[in-house]
């Protein structure tokens, strides 16, 4: 498992932010952002790149407390570190049980 | 069982579950070695519509470490594809197969076969065919033929099968899971019964078998064909894993999306290990643990918990067990690291001081034609279990024995085992409903669903 950062995973990848929030496939692309939308994420988020077609992206957040991530796509796993992604990824989990 | 369903974990993923595995010189073969992975513990033959098969999202594998290292060397891989020829149909199949090409098989399995040795991946053979399960008179009349249509001779000379097979395995489960009831000694039970015969729990249950034979000289360090019993290229260790992809996530659909590496979900070397001597917290980190990890079960091999509750539920039978309280080096010899030479004559399988959990086999001991004895080293016959296993070993009466005493005589002079170890069995010896056949891949033809009477 390489520790990589989250730019080079993402150039990796070639995905920006936002995509990594939700586990779908390039042809599920267009509803990403309504699904997200119903959630609260800002607009910021939202600017993204499809992924390959039939490329699902998991995210899994490692360690909540320590903002590790690890993300999965293809046969490949990275893990970083990002608390602001994980305190966003919280704040909108907050949002959605309100 | 052997290691069907032995952890929590696996026991609810049966398509990942591996059984048993096997490593032997093949007896028609002498230069090839036979390999046999079993997986889907407990298949009833009747099992319909949705008939048993390999798990499309499941990497199988079949290791070899012949460094001794606990590392594998040579890998062969099985990667299976699922297609439904008439999606619209609720069939298995939609008529009579009579060749596995048929048209009528309408839930076909392909697999591809990989080989990773020093460094090097090659794949041996693609678009391989699996046979269909064995379903009845009317839907698959030769099975036999079918069967045998899916054994592929590769380029290389590699012979692969993969599809169902009749469980060669064997054991009294209705009795040893009551308290380590032997029916043929439970009068001497702490809670008695009649003394009776031993029942074959699995004399009527399929699984599906990755079936290899390679020549001996693919999976020897150097590459030659040992013919020196003390040699110390002469013994392979042998494990399978399964391994499934790390992320999976169930979409409202039903679908299911999978992503990530690859990690090991069974592992299974020698028969028992998991199942009697691994303790029931440690079983799921044990199928999630390459072999190199195994120094960590140097304490449950060298002090059984099976050992000690023998003399219990056997009361006055096992009194030089009881009192037997050393590291149980034997034990640790036969299924971590191998018998060194000068313990058994004409015999090693020592692959070092590196504890690991592998099926070990001396390649350079020919295979017994005449009257194999399936007590395999303990009845003296040195090409059987614990020498690598043969489908037809009683492995549960040699490792029962093993764990009663029968083999630290054989690193403690003074020690006498006690005059029951003997008859520590299940008294379930192999007896012709396993129906071996003689040649590759030499487990018997799968139960037809049709045919199997459930029991009372």
């Amino acid at each position: 498992m390489d520790a990589v950062s989250r730019r080079r995973f993402l150039a990796t990848t070639g995905v920006a932010a936002g995509t990594v929030l939700v586990a779908g496939r390039a042809a599920d692309a267009a509803s990403v952002p309504a699904a997200a939308s119903s959630v609260g994420l800002d607009e910021a988020v939202l600017q993204h790149q499809a992924p390959t077609a039939g490329e699902h992206i998991m995210l899994f957040v490692s360690d909540p407390v320590h903002g590790d991530v690890t993300v999965m796509s293809g046969a490949h796993e990275v893990v970083y570190n990002d608390p602001m992604l994980v305190a966003r990824i919280q704040r909108v989990i907050r949002r959605a049980q309100v | 069982m052997s290691s069907h369903r032995e952890a929590p974990g696996i026991s609810k993923d049966p398509v990942a579950d591996s059984t048993d595995v096997y490593a032997f010189v093949s007896p028609d073969k002498p230069d090839t070695v036979t390999l046999i992975a079993n997986y889907n513990p407990g298949e009833d033959p009747a099992g319909g519509p949705n008939f048993y098969e390999f798990g499309d999202d499941v990497l199988y594998r079949i290791n070899i470490d012949n460094t001794g290292d606990g590392n594998p060397d040579v890998v062969y891989e099985f990667k299976f594809t699922t297609v439904v020829a008439d999606g619209n149909s609720f069939l298995y199949n939609t008529g009579p197969i009579t060749d596995i090409a048929s048209p009528t098989f309408n839930r076909r399995q392909y697999y591809t076969l990989t080989k990773t040795a020093k460094g090097r991946r090659t794949v041996l053979g693609s678009n391989l065919m699996s046979p269909p399960c064995n379903i009845g008179p009317r839907s698959t009349p030769d099975y036999p033929s079918l069967a045998g249509q899916a054994v592929h001779t590769l380029n290389d000379g590699t012979v692969v099968f993969a599809g169902q097979r009749l469980d060669p395995f064997f054991v009294d489960l209705g009795s040893i899971f009551d308290l380590a009831d032997l029916r043929p000694v439970q009068n001497l039970h702490l809670i008695p019964t009649a003394a009776g015969a031993g029942v074959d729990s699995l004399r009527a249950s399929n699984v599906h078998s990755l079936a290899l034979q390679v020549p001996i000289t693919d999976l020897t360090r150097d590459g030659s064909k040992p013919t020196v019993v003390a040699a110390a290229n002469s013994t392979i260790g042998v494990w399978t894993t399964a391994l499934r992809r790390k992320g999976t996530v169930r979409a409202a659909d039903g679908s299911i999306h999978q992503s990530g590496p690859y990690v090991q979900v069974s592992r299974l070397g020698n028969p028992l290990v998991n199942e009697v001597l691994v303790p029931m917290g440690k079983k799921d980190l044990f199928n999630a643990s390459p072999p190199s990890s195994d120094k960590r079960l140097a304490d449950y091999v060298g002090h059984p918990e099976l050992a000690k509750l023998l003399p219990v539920l056997y009361p006055n039978v096992f009194p030089n067990l009881a009192a037997l309280t050393a590291v149980r080096a034997d034990l640790q010899a036969i299924l971590l690291t191998g018998v060194p030479a000068d313990i058994i004559p004409g015999f090693q399988n020592n692959t070092g001081k590196t504890m690991c959990d592998e099926l070990r086999l001396n390649v350079a001991i020919p295979p017994t034609t005449d009257s194999p004895n399936a007590m395999g080293i303990l009845g003296g016959d040195l090409a059987g279990f614990p020498n690598g296993r043969r489908p037809m070993d009683d492995v549960v009466s040699i490792e029962l024995q093993a764990i009663a005493g029968a083999t630290y005589a054989l690193i403690d002079k003074t020690f006498k085992p006690d005059a029951a170890v003997a008859k520590v069995s299940p008294g379930v010896a192999s007896d012709g409903n396993t129906s071996y056949l003689a040649t590759f891949p030499y487990c018997g033809v799968p139960k037809g669903g049709y045919d199997v009477v459930p029991r009372s």
